[in-house]
Order: C-alpha cells, then structure tokens, then sequence
C-alpha cells in the first residue's frame, strides 16, 4: 500500500468521524484534537478503524504518536511496510 | 447482579473506620464544625477550601501542581492561590460585579479556571463552569440562561465559540481572557497583576448562591442547579469519609472542571481537605496517566468509568515495573462502574475501584463503597452518612411507596442535606417536581439488597449518558431540526463498550431531500459544530417517520428497543411510525 493510499485512508475515517473536519483545512502538524476537538472516543474510533482497514496493530501505548495527520502518516506507513 | 464481594485487609486506618457506626453517630453540625466559619456566622467555600488553610500556618503547602499538555508544571502553594484568588475577587469589584452576581469559566483545564472559580466565590459571586469542549449552541443557551454578566474564556475558544454570539448575549459585559491580548476582551493576567491580593472574603451567608451547573432532562432546555455556600459541609465530609482525604495527600480527580464532579471533587473537597491537588491539562492518554500515577505519588484517584475501560483494553502489562505505591484508594463516578471494571482494579492494582453515585443535583457523594466496606462490583454502595435513601415508586393518587429489599423503584433522597440544590434558576417548577413529601427523586431507577448496597437498574427518563456526561436528547434534536432538510428527530444512548452510551440519531427528511451518505456526515457535522463533539450524534440514521405517542412526543424508548432488538413493550398509544 502506498503513501498516498495511508493517507486517503486516514482522511476518509476522519471525515466519517468528523465530518466537519475539511481536508484542504488540516495542518497535518497540528493534533486532531487541537483542530476539531476529537475526543477521546472519537480518536479511539479513529485508532481502531485505522487498524481494521489497513490490517495493521497499533500500539495503545503508541497513541500518542498518532495524534497528528503527520505522526498518523509517519507511523501507520512504517506498520504497513512492516505488515 | 454479582455476588462477588471484594474484601480488603484493613492496613489502612481509615477517616471512616466503621460506616455502621458512623451511620448511626453522624450528624450534618458536626462536618460544619470542622470548617472555620467567617465572622458573624457566614460562610464561603473559598474562605474553607483556601485562605483557613493559609491562616493555619499551611500557606506553603501545595494547592494545585498543574501539568501541562507540553510537559510544563507550575506548583500553587495555598499562599500564592490565596493571594491570586484575592485579586481576581478584586478585578470582579473593579468591573462592577456584585454579590450574587454570575460569571461563567469556558476554559480547559488551565489555572486560571480555578483561579477564577475560587474568586468568584470569594467574592459571592455566583460560579458557572462550561465544558470547553461545547459548540456555540450549548454556550449560548448556559450564558443566556445563567444571565451570566463576565466570562473567563481563552483567546482561542473566544474566537471560535463566543465572538459570534455576544450580539445575542446583552447581558454578557465582560469578556476576560488568558494568555494572549484578544480585541474586545480584558487580558485576565493584566488586570490580575493590578489586583489586591489581601482583598476581603465577602460575607456570604451559608444560603448563599455559589455555584451554578446545568444539568439536562428529557425534555427542555438544559435546568440551572443553583447550590449555595453550605455545600462546602458536604464536600469536606464527603472527600474525607468516602475518598478518604487527609491533609498533605496527593489526590487526582481526573474530572474536566466543566461538570459538577471536576468542581465539588476536582476543586472544592479536595482542597477544603488541605491536600495537593494534581491538573492535568492533557486528553486521556494511558501512558501519561500511569506516569502521573507514578511519578506524583497519587495516593487518592477518583476517575471514570470510560477511563477505567480504555484502561483495561490496554491491559495490565501497561502498569508493570511501576511504582504505585503511594495509592491508597482509587473510586470512579459518572455512570455505574461494570463489575468487570472494579474486578479489573483490583487484580490490576490490588486494590478495588470504589464506585460513588451522584448527581449535578446532589452537589456532592450520595451513595459510595466505602474503604472501610467490602465491595460489591456494580454496586453503587450504602448511603453516605448522613443522608437517608430510600426505593420508592410515586404513587399516582399523590405520596409516595416505599418498597422493600429487592424491589426496583427510584432512588430518593430526604431533602435537606447542605449540598442539595436551592433551585433550578427561573425554573421553580421544575424544581418543585422533584420533590414529594420532602423526598428528592433522582430518577435513577435502583433497588437495595438485604445488607443495604444500591443497585443501579436504569434512568426512569430519556436522558444519555455518554464518557459520564448527562445529555438531554432535546438538546441534541433541535440542533438537527436547525437543518433545512430535517422534518423532526429523536436521539436515543446506544450502549458502548467505552462510552456507556453513544448518541444516536434518527432522522426523517423533508421531502425533496434524499437521506443518503452525504446528507448523513453533513448533518453529524453541523451537529458537532453547533453542540461540540461530545454532545453530537456519533451515528444517525434516516428514517420515514418517528414513532409518537397520542400527545406527539416521540417515543425514544421504542426507538431504543429496536436498535437493541428488545421487546417494544405496550403500543397501544403509539400514533405513527415505520412498520407500526
């Protein structure tokens, strides 16, 4: 799976979460949180659909990591590399 | 109901060391007399919960160690709160708010929301937190309803969420917030600087106003539980006999202060009890809360059902090679704790999760596991001393029954003790409903067993519980009848694993509208940015029409028993609805 593929994914789970969430606006440095108010149950719906659709294991303790578009990217690609 | 009981080996010398006996020995004047007073027979939470502390040679004691999100930490001895608290009582005078006057705090968990809650009540001034995370509608109606005259807010939630609706909000005058200059607003730091930090405690009475919390029902807007300055007895009381607080201890209540528990447990009965406070400005995130657990020394946690959940889902090894220690008791509130989840603590910490029961209502802990009491997981425990419960069912001739050991009914409360509400402000209807024969109904459906532990059965109304917050579907419904394509709208709680509850909508269009994919994800988002996410529908689902009774209200119970699958019970004044 490629990059560009990670990417496409992240955002289509977050538009189904956060459906106010526009693509184009996303600073990929700047936590979901901080820019769409994702709470704690939103992030963990977004966590665990990220793992179903790219049949991947994240890490709970990994979280964190995730919390931006950016760190989504930079971790999920290394996983699905590794996978 | 489990019948697993959880039994502890007294190590720990208790505050309450024999809940019979306290049961039969407590009385309300004696949790007063621990508290200082002020001068003349007054009485004020700030005064109890901050400057006695500093009066008794505690001043350098730790208040509140905040951390914050980036790893910062600032400590605020009980001198430097009360001199801070002082100006801020000080910068009110200076704007003109009077006694009996209200502000509203729309801040995360940064210090100038306790700075502010603390002064505002030094000062007499009525205190209204608002949960950061509200969209702009949920603010208009508290900030409109609470009448609320000066909002502490910070440069971002002001821009985003308020300076659109202060057209609206006449009776909001000023604006103060934190951290950066916001044209249009006061910079709160600013004007604390020039504040006294010797200024006076106003002399409240114990019936005076102090703390406002809206809370929801099932039907109309969100209802002001106004509480006053006596309730400070129950949160000594309380934190002392049920989470066991002494001074000196390092308590963590991970609560937003934007809900009633973050202020009576995450404000108020912790300090009054003279111990250090942890604020963690952070979102949940394990790692960081097992550090914190660790690293401050935590000896009482009082956290939430949700919280335990995501908890467990990472597992017991998230914990190993740390150093737990100094935890003495750990309880949970915000909607009944699974037994898996008090099982789960105890195998986990070795020592059990101790549920409480409340509510906005109640001002403070009601019902409790106790530490000098075996637990019963998914039990919501015995009343607090002091308090008398009671199952009742109302009666439709007036009065009430009480029923016996058991027997599933409400839960009701003898009206009286010093942390219940005054009134719902404007609404002295509503209050008045809660009340029969000078029993507080709470609409929480229970039965009591034979050696007197509450069971939690269910809500007797439509309100949801989701990550411990009490939503009034009313709320959520006519933010998407705002939408032009909405005909009309029921949300219901779905149960989740995490949440308790999630928000669920069901949807009939107007016709002319197609109830597909897009239209779906356009009206979840309107929704999250009009109510916040945590109010917002997490799912919805188009339908033709809704299921009403005769009178025209919709029947969310039936809507909820199909999306269970459980049996739809008596029809027979159902009016109209898909497949009916």
């Amino acid at each position: 799976m490629s990059a560009e593929q990670v990417r496409e994914t992240i955002l289509r789970l977050l538009g189904e979460i956060a459906p106010e969430s526009s693509a184009a606006d996303i600073d990929p440095n700047v936590s979901f949180h901080d820019q769409f108010e994702i709470d704690s149950i939103d992030f963990l719906r977004l966590m665990m659909g990220l793992e179903k659709e790219l049949k991947v294991t994240i890490f709970d303790f990994d979280y964190p990591k995730l919390s931006t578009l950016k760190g989504c990217e930079a971790y999920l690609c290394e996983r699905v590399a590794a996978a | 109901m489990t019948q697993t009981i959880i039994d502890k080996h007294a190590s720990t010398p208790w505050n309450l060391p024999d809940y019979a006996s306290a049961r039969v020995h407590f009385d309300w004047p004696q949790a007063r007399a621990t508290l200082a007073g002020l001068p003349g027979g007054g009485l004020n939470i700030a005064h109890e919960a901050v400057d006695r502390h500093v009066a008794q040679g505690h001043g350098e004691r730790v208040a509140i160690r905040w951390l914050g999100k980036s790893g910062e930490r600032i400590d605020y001895s009980y001198a430097r709160l009360s001199a801070d608290i002082a100006r801020f009582a000080c910068v009110l005078e200076r704007l003109g708010i009077r006694q009996g006057d209200c502000i509203a705090v729309l801040a995360g968990r940064v210090p100038a929301l306790y700075i502010a809650a603390l002064g505002a009540l030094k000062a007499g001034v009525v205190f209204c937190p608002l949960f950061s995370a509200f969209g702009p509608e949920p603010i208009q109606t508290r900030l409109e309803k609470s009448g609320a005259r000066l909002l502490v807010t910070t440069p971002q939630l002001y821009t985003r969420k308020v300076a659109a609706l202060l057209p609206q909000l006449p009776r909001l005058e000023h604006v103060l917030t934190v951290g950066d200059d916001v044209e249009g607003t006061y910079h709160l730091e600013a004007l604390l600087e020039q504040g006294e930090p010797d200024f006076p405690t106003a002399a409240t009475a114990p019936d005076a106003p102090a703390l406002l919390h809206f809370t929801s029902g099932t039907t109309g807007a969100p209802k002001g539980a106004l509480h006053v300055h006596e309730a400070v007895v129950a949160h000594a009381y309380s934190g002392r006999a049920v989470l066991d607080l002494r001074a000196g201890d390092v308590y963590w209540c991970t609560a937003d202060p934007g809900w009633v528990t973050g202020i009576s447990y995450g404000l108020i009965a912790p300090l009054v009890n003279g111990v250090t406070m942890v604020v963690d400005e952070a979102e949940f995130d394990a790692a960081r809360w097992y550090q914190i657990l660790e690293e401050q020394r935590v000896n009482v946690w009082y956290t939430a059902p949700t919280a335990i959940r995501m908890l467990m889902k990472i597992g017991a090894t998230a914990i190993a090679g740390r150093d737990l220690s100094a935890l003495r008791l750990m309880a949970s509130v915000g909607e009944p704790l699974n037994p898996e989840g008090v099982i789960w603590g105890n195998n986990t910490f070795g020592k059990p999760f101790h549920d409480t029961w409340w509510q906005t209502e109640t001002g403070a802990i009601m019902v409790a596991n106790y530490g000098c009491q075996p637990v019963r997981p998914g039990s919501m425990g015995c009343p607090l001393p002091g308090i008398e419960a009671a199952v009742v069912r109302r009666r439709r001739e007036g009065g009430l029954e009480f029923l016996g050991v058991g027997e599933e009914g409400e839960l009701a409360l003898r009206a009286g003790w010093p942390s219940m509400f005054r009134t719902y402000l404007h609404e002295p209807e509503r209050y008045a409903a809660c009340f029969v024969d000078g029993w507080y109904l709470s609409g929480d459906l229970v039965s009591r067993d034979a050696d007197g532990y509450y069971w939690f059965v269910g809500r007797s109304d439509d309100v949801i519980k989701t990550s411990g917050h009490l939503i009034g579907p009313f709320e959520v419904e006519s933010v998407l009848m705002e939408h032009p394509a909405v005909a009309e709208a029921g949300v219901i709680g779905k149960p989740d694993p995490f949440a308790g509850e999630t928000i669920k909508a069901f949807v009939a269009l107007k016709p002319g509208y197609a109830g597909d994919d897009a239209l779906r994800k356009t009206l979840i988002g309107h929704a999250r940015l009009r109510l916040g996410p945590a109010v917002a529908p997490r799912e919805l689902e188009f339908v033709a029409n809704l299921p009403r009774n005769r009178s025209g209200k919709i029947m969310r119970r039936l809507l909820r028993a199909r999306e269970l699958g459980l049996p739809e019970g008596d029809l027979s004044t159902l009016e109209s609805s898909d497949g009916a």
